[in-house]
């Protein structure tokens, strides 16, 4: 849908300049043709980035997954300014941030909040000075300051430890302090740099959960990176995936998950899909396998799969899956290895064993 | 042995050395400091970038590290004269000892500094800050306990280095237990002024841990 408009509003753009299609288009955050090459102490490049075009819209949470030294950390600096692009631009609320002085862009990063894997925290301010800190710099008045700050820990349920020091605090409460702090100066744009890659899953969906009230309560747009393809698809609305400086795939959530086109995106959803096991409680996952078949073979599979579940003390249940064709189904089986074997005997030559589940062999 | 200490030398000397020890650890801080901050935020890719001052900052702190500190005494008479008047006594000899260790605090301030995090400075980087405003909220407060145990260090080189103000006529317990306690053979004195310095060493390094660990918060 949003594609169709951009099409339209392509003849006015070239008509009436930069300043209509910002006008238009409606997004926050766009990168338009961004290359970044890092040079480094031997006079060697990196390209970091590589032609990368990127819009994310108003209100939106946008997911960029790769892995490590995909440029995601890069791209995600270019947005505040931490880092200049070498080429092309970045457009962050109608403003030019690759090419601010330094004045106004202090300004814009006040706009830009931005939260972090290691939560960076100044661990010799209390809680309460952590949340306080941009409004202080920014010399607010300190009666507001202590009403805004209230409220925001308020806000990420840390009201009880506004007097502790960050390093009386677990890991997903020091979160809750950064994004406190991300939000103090009511930015517009929220960047999340890894920012449950520390955390445990528990923690994770809590801290995501936040997010995601945040956004459905204030409006503002999140740009997330992450290797976690988990993270992207619970709180997701578009994805990104990035591979060695360049964005090899982008779409909805859910098209991009159900017909991955780049080997690295299926190498993604696959990931998640054996991360989607770990969690099952009744099928034990010391005692089951994750088994995957295209969907026109399904049909073959399922007689024999309703065969055998109605024999013997094997349980199956299906993980994820498409129901149209070039679809694939995903299952899990548990129960009596020796059944389990003899039954993956039977449907061997038309499913194909999932990574790293295959116990049962 | 004691009946032959002269105790109200000994007080004097004590004094001596406090005020000017004290005296130069002040000014040893107020001047390392801005000097260790211009050692890191000069470097290149930090703050500042301006790799050429910092080479001149540390060619300039070198220099002073490298002269030994009898040699630096006796180099700054002159300054001592055009700063405090005299070139002799406790205050002249100050001039010396501030001259020695600043460069030597600059240099663990440096170190201290470089601690800090650099995602806790990216942090404060994307909510407004100014670089100033990173040097004064972030740099020196995030360093503070590590500032202070290497100023404890340093006050405790400046206690032994205050001995050889004895050359200028400073005066102080290490001038005492060279003159009236090895050059006249009294054993006493030199050893009544030798436990002093100890405890007064002691007592620095007391006071500089218990005050670095009450400042630490991680």
């Amino acid at each position: 849908m949003r594609g169709r408009i951009c099409d339209e509003r392509i003849g006015p753009f070239y008509i009436c300049g930069k300043d209509f299609f910002y006008w238009v288009v409606m997004s926050l955050i766009q990168l338009k043709r961004v290359n970044k090459t890092f040079s480094r102490r031997d006079s060697q490049t990196v390209q970091a980035l590589i032609d990368v075009d990127l819009e994310v819209e108003k209100g939106e949470i946008f997911g960029i997954v790769g892995r490590s030294g995909a440029g995601k950390s890069t791209l995600l600096r270019l947005v505040n300014g931490l880092e200049i692009p070498t080429s092309g631009e970045v457009v962050v609320n109608g403003q030019v941030i690759s090419s601010l002085g330094e004045r106004e862009l202090r300004a814009a990063r006040t706009k830009i909040g931005m939260i972090f894997q290691h939560f960076n925290l100044l661990w010799s301010r209390t809680v309460r000075e952590n949340v306080s800190f941009p409004l202080e710099v920014a010399g607010r008045p300190k009666q507001e300051i202590r009403r805004k700050v209230d409220d925001l820990l308020e806000r990420v349920g840390l009201a009880d430890r506004a007097e502790a020091y960050p390093a009386q605090l677990s890991g997903g409460q020091k979160q809750r302090v950064g994004i406190a702090r991300a939000l103090a100066n009511d930015p517009r744009v929220l960047l999340c740099d890894e920012a449950t890659s520390a955390l445990d899953p528990e923690t994770t969906s809590s801290i995501l959960e936040l997010l995601k009230e945040i956004n459905r309560d204030t409006g503002i747009s999140l740009l997330l990176i992450t290797h976690e393809m988990s993270v992207v698809q619970s709180i997701c609305r578009r994805v990104a995936v990035m591979d060695e400086g360049r964005i090899v795939e982008s779409g909805d959530v859910g098209s991009v998950f159900h017909q991955p086109s780049h080997p690295l995106t299926r190498q993604f959803v696959r990931q998640l899909r054996v991360e989607g096991v770990g969690g099952e409680d009744s099928l034990s996952p010391e005692r089951s396998i994750v088994i995957r078949c295209d969907f026109s073979r399904w049909d073959q599979v399922w007689k024999i799969l309703s065969d055998v579940v109605g024999n013997s003390r094997v349980t199956v249940r299906i993980l994820d899956g498409e129901l149209e064709e070039n679809g694939r189904i995903s299952f899990q089986i548990g129960g009596d290895p020796g059944d389990v074997n003899h039954l993956l005997n039977r449907i061997r030559e038309y499913v194909e064993l999932v990574e790293g589940k295959a116990l049962v062999s | 042995m004691f009946h032959e200490v002269d105790w109200p030398a000994v007080w004097q000397a004590t004094g001596e050395t406090a005020y000017m020890v004290g005296i130069s650890t002040f000014f040893t801080a107020l001047f390392g400091i801005p000097l260790g901050v211009l050692l890191v935020v000069t470097e290149r890719g930090n703050l500042w970038d301006l790799p050429w001052l910092q080479k001149i900052v540390s060619g300039f702190v070198n220099i002073f590290r490298a002269v030994p500190f009898i040699v630096l005494v006796l180099f700054l008479f002159p300054l001592a004269e055009f700063l405090v008047g005299t070139s002799l006594g406790p205050t002249a000899a100050t001039i010396p000892l501030i001259a020695g260790a600043a460069p030597f605090y600059a240099r663990m301030v440096e170190t201290a500094l470089r601690e800090v995090d650099k995602g806790v400075v990216e942090a404060a980087r994307s909510v407004g800050t100014t670089r100033l405003q990173v040097v004064r909220y972030v740099l020196i407060p995030e360093a503070t306990p590590a500032l202070v145990s290497g100023l404890t260090v340093t006050c405790v080189t400046l206690i032994s280095f205050s001995a050889m103000a004895g050359v200028v006529g400073g005066g102080g317990l290490g001038d005492a237990a060279f003159r009236y306690g090895f050059q006249s053979f009294n054993d006493g004195m030199l050893y009544v002024c030798g436990i002093l310095l100890i405890l007064m060493v002691q007592l620095v390094q007391w006071c500089g841990d218990w005050i670095s660990r009450r400042l630490d918060k991680r």
